[in-house]
């Protein structure tokens, strides 16, 4: 069924195909083995043969010698007669032919070997002349080179035989008197040496031709079988050396062209491989489009990116020339507005009512948070521009110098309990996360004014793989329906009275910690307190 | 009038800022000797006696040139590198008084020579403080290189 599986196959491997044209030729090459073989064989089988009836030969040649040379003059000189009708009539005796023949008759009988047989056309015994084709071909044969023999392989009733023809030379002047003298003789003119006829031996060759068919048989199974081993060994050799490494590496491939799948050409139907090159060429191909696409969208994207880079230098040109231009005009009108209220106050002073006094004192004092306010946003926006010099940073040193810096600040006489936790060292601009941390600090005491005991806990924990950190506090808290706006420049979630503070103070985290590739999140409750988390490196989304 | 010698050499072009200043001056007993011009080119033909100062003498030159970064036509900067790359008032104390605390200003100041950068706080009472500290300091605790004044102990 497999085999059958394996035909039915529309695509064939490497290994098959290689099969495929290996196939031929070796079946060439066996035939031709097997042609030789069998050639071999067959030259074998007609050499022993020959030799078997040459040896058949020279010794139904010395017995009938015998016969004619010593019983046959015997014989006659008694008075007896040679005749063909020996068996008729009991004064005769049988012919050296017919002796032979009965002979080798008594010899098949008991051997079941060979018979073999006098035939001549000048035959004196009728029944031994020129009976069939094989017989008239050889004889012919033997006239014109008495030193030959005649092969022939004849089929009769159903068996093989071997026939071979010799040549029967007048050997003895007994021979040649007698058959001159002969009253059944059709010749009388015999001279010694003369072809007198031909002995023919019938051999059965059927046992030697199951033998070397068995040898035959045995050889052609074998180099089939040899063939068939040395294919099995190619197509396993090829399908692991090749074929497969071919598959995988096309897999690979694959693997890279799916990673951008164009909707217009997977549309169309896919043809299956015809083989592992095949299949390689045509992942290569697939391949080699999703590349030249990509690269493509690659160029188009960088152009994109270019101009996006150009607008930004512009807009930060344009920025740069607005902050400028902040620092110095919007403060300019600010020293006028404090210089001449404090003039005021100062040198008029006789004669001012109280409340003109304070409402000055209010001008100065606006224009004092003006200031702040200025300042706040110049260094917000030169967080955005300043150089980043990243770092192997020690959170936790950071931490602790912001805690110095910070000591007696903002504590009110309440008891404030700090903890800081593990803080795994990260990649970073110290002194950006030096602010984060001053900042995000500064707020935890701000907003734990109203507890009797101020808990700030600044750590960090692992959230998939990732560090993040975070400073958690239990002061006022806010309502996390305003989480939106929390990290917005100047939005403030309490009013101004109850916390100072120009509203710049998380914008500024977050901008650090954008800058930085990581997220910045807060949790809170009202009146329970409030955690700010923050990330150095952006999660992957891959 | 332009030959008179002066102590300060105040270059702002804002006028409330002007005000204010002399103000603070004034607060620090060195108000009298206190010449202002209104733009960066002024401020060149007072320093170099050129233009509307053509006949001021060179060598009087103020003992001290306080400088507004932001000015008119030729900007404090600029004034700053002419002063500094000229060496008969090279010698002249410039300070650059300015609302900038941009670190590019700061920086490219000091490299052209400027002798300090004082920032103007928006609080009138710092300023004051600031002025004074600058008279006493540049006028009375500073010795020029060269007395080219020929008066000294102006301010009480």
């Amino acid at each position: 069924m497999k085999v059958l599986s394996l035909f039915r196959r529309k695509h064939w491997g490497v290994g098959a195909k290689l099969l495929a044209f290996t196939i031929p030729p070796i079946v060439v090459v066996i035939f031709l083995i097997t042609w030789a073989v069998y050639d071999r064989t067959a030259a074998g089988l007609e050499q022993k043969m020959t030799a078997r009836a040459k040896a058949i030969h020279t010794q139904i040649m010395a017995d009938r010698e015998y016969y004619a040379s010593v019983v046959v003059p015997r014989i006659l000189e008694l008075g007896g007669t040679l005749a063909s009708q020996y068996h008729d009539v009991k004064e005769f005796l049988p012919l050296p032919a017919t002796f032979v023949r009965e002979a080798s008759e008594i010899a098949a009988k008991q051997h079941g070997g060979y018979t073999a047989q006098l035939i001549s056309p000048w035959a004196i015994n009728k029944s031994q002349g020129l009976k069939d084709q094989f017989h008239r071909e050889a004889f012919s044969a033997l006239a014109m080179n008495p030193d030959k023999h005649v092969l022939w392989i004849d089929t009769m009733e159903g068996r093989a035989f071997m026939r071979v023809m010799m040549s029967d030379m007048a050997s003895a002047q007994s021979c040649v008197d007698c058959h001159n003298a002969h009253p059944e003789s059709p010749k009388h003119d015999f001279k010694l040496h003369d072809l007198m006829g031909g002995l023919e031996v019938i051999m059965p060759i059927d046992q030697y031709l199951q033998e070397s068919r068995k040898d035959l048989l045995l050889t052609v199974g074998g180099g089939f079988g040899i063939f068939l081993l040395l294919a099995g060994i190619i197509a396993t050799g090829t399908r692991r050396i090749v074929a497969r490494p071919l598959s995988q590496l096309a897999s690979r491939m694959r693997g890279i062209a799916d990673t951008e799948v164009d909707p217009l050409s997977s549309s169309a139907v896919p043809r299956p491989p015809r083989d592992e090159v095949n299949a390689l060429a045509e992942t290569y191909d697939q391949m080699q489009a999703v590349i030249v696409r990509q690269r493509q969208a690659l160029q188009a994207a960088n152009a994109r990116l270019a101009e996006q880079v150009t607008d930004l230098k512009v807009a930060n040109h344009e920025l740069e020339a607005f902050s400028y231009s902040v620092s110095h005009d919007l403060r300019a009108p600010l020293r006028s507005m404090d210089g001449f209220s404090k003039i005021l106050t100062e040198e008029y002073a006789d004669g001012m009512p109280e409340e003109a006094r304070h409402f000055l004192q209010r001008v100065r004092e606006n224009a004092q948070k003006m200031d702040n306010l200025v300042n706040a946003l110049l260094e917000l926006s030169r967080l955005g521009r300043q150089a980043m010099a990243v770092q192997k940073v020690e959170p936790r040193q950071l931490v602790e110098e912001v805690l110095g810096e910070l000591h007696g600040e903002e504590k009110n006489g309440r008891l404030v309990e700090i903890t800081v936790g593990t803080l795994p060292s990260c990649m970073a601009d110290g002194v950006l996360l030096k602010q984060v941390y001053m900042n995000l600090i500064s707020n935890a005491l701000k907003f734990t004014r109203t507890q009797e005991v101020a808990k700030i806990t600044v750590g960090c924990r692992s959230e998939n793989g990732l560090d993040t950190y975070f400073v958690q506090d239990n002061g006022v808290g806010f309502d996390m329906q305003y989480v939106g706006k929390l990290f917005g420049a100047f939005q403030r979630l309490h009013r101004a009275e109850e916390f100072a503070g120009t509203g710049v103070g998380l914008a500024t985290v977050k901008r650090i910690i954008l800058r930085h590739g990581g997220d910045v999140s807060a949790e809170s409750e009202v009146g329970r307190g409030t955690t700010i988390y923050f990330t150095l490196t952006r999660r992957r989304t891959a | 009038m332009t030959d008179q010698i002066i102590d300060v050499l105040l270059v702002e072009d804002n006028p409330d800022d002007v005000t204010l200043a002399m103000f603070a001056f004034k607060k620090n007993n060195f108000g009298n000797r206190v010449q202002v011009v209104r733009d960066g080119a002024e401020a060149l033909e007072y320093i170099f006696a050129t233009g509307a100062y053509a006949g001021r003498k060179i060598d009087q030159a103020p003992r001290l040139i306080l400088l507004d970064l932001k000015l008119p036509k030729v900007d404090g900067l600029e004034v700053l590198r002419q002063v500094k790359a000229d060496s008969r008032t090279k010698n002249t104390p410039v300070v650059m008084m300015t609302s900038s605390r941009e670190e590019n200003d700061l920086v490219a100041s000091y490299s052209l020579g400027v002798n300090s950068y004082i920032v103007k706080p928006v609080d009138f009472q710092q300023f004051v403080e600031c002025a004074r500290t600058l008279g006493l300091y540049w006028l009375l605790l500073n010795e020029p290189p060269v007395s080219t004044t020929g008066k000294r102990k102006t301010a009480a």
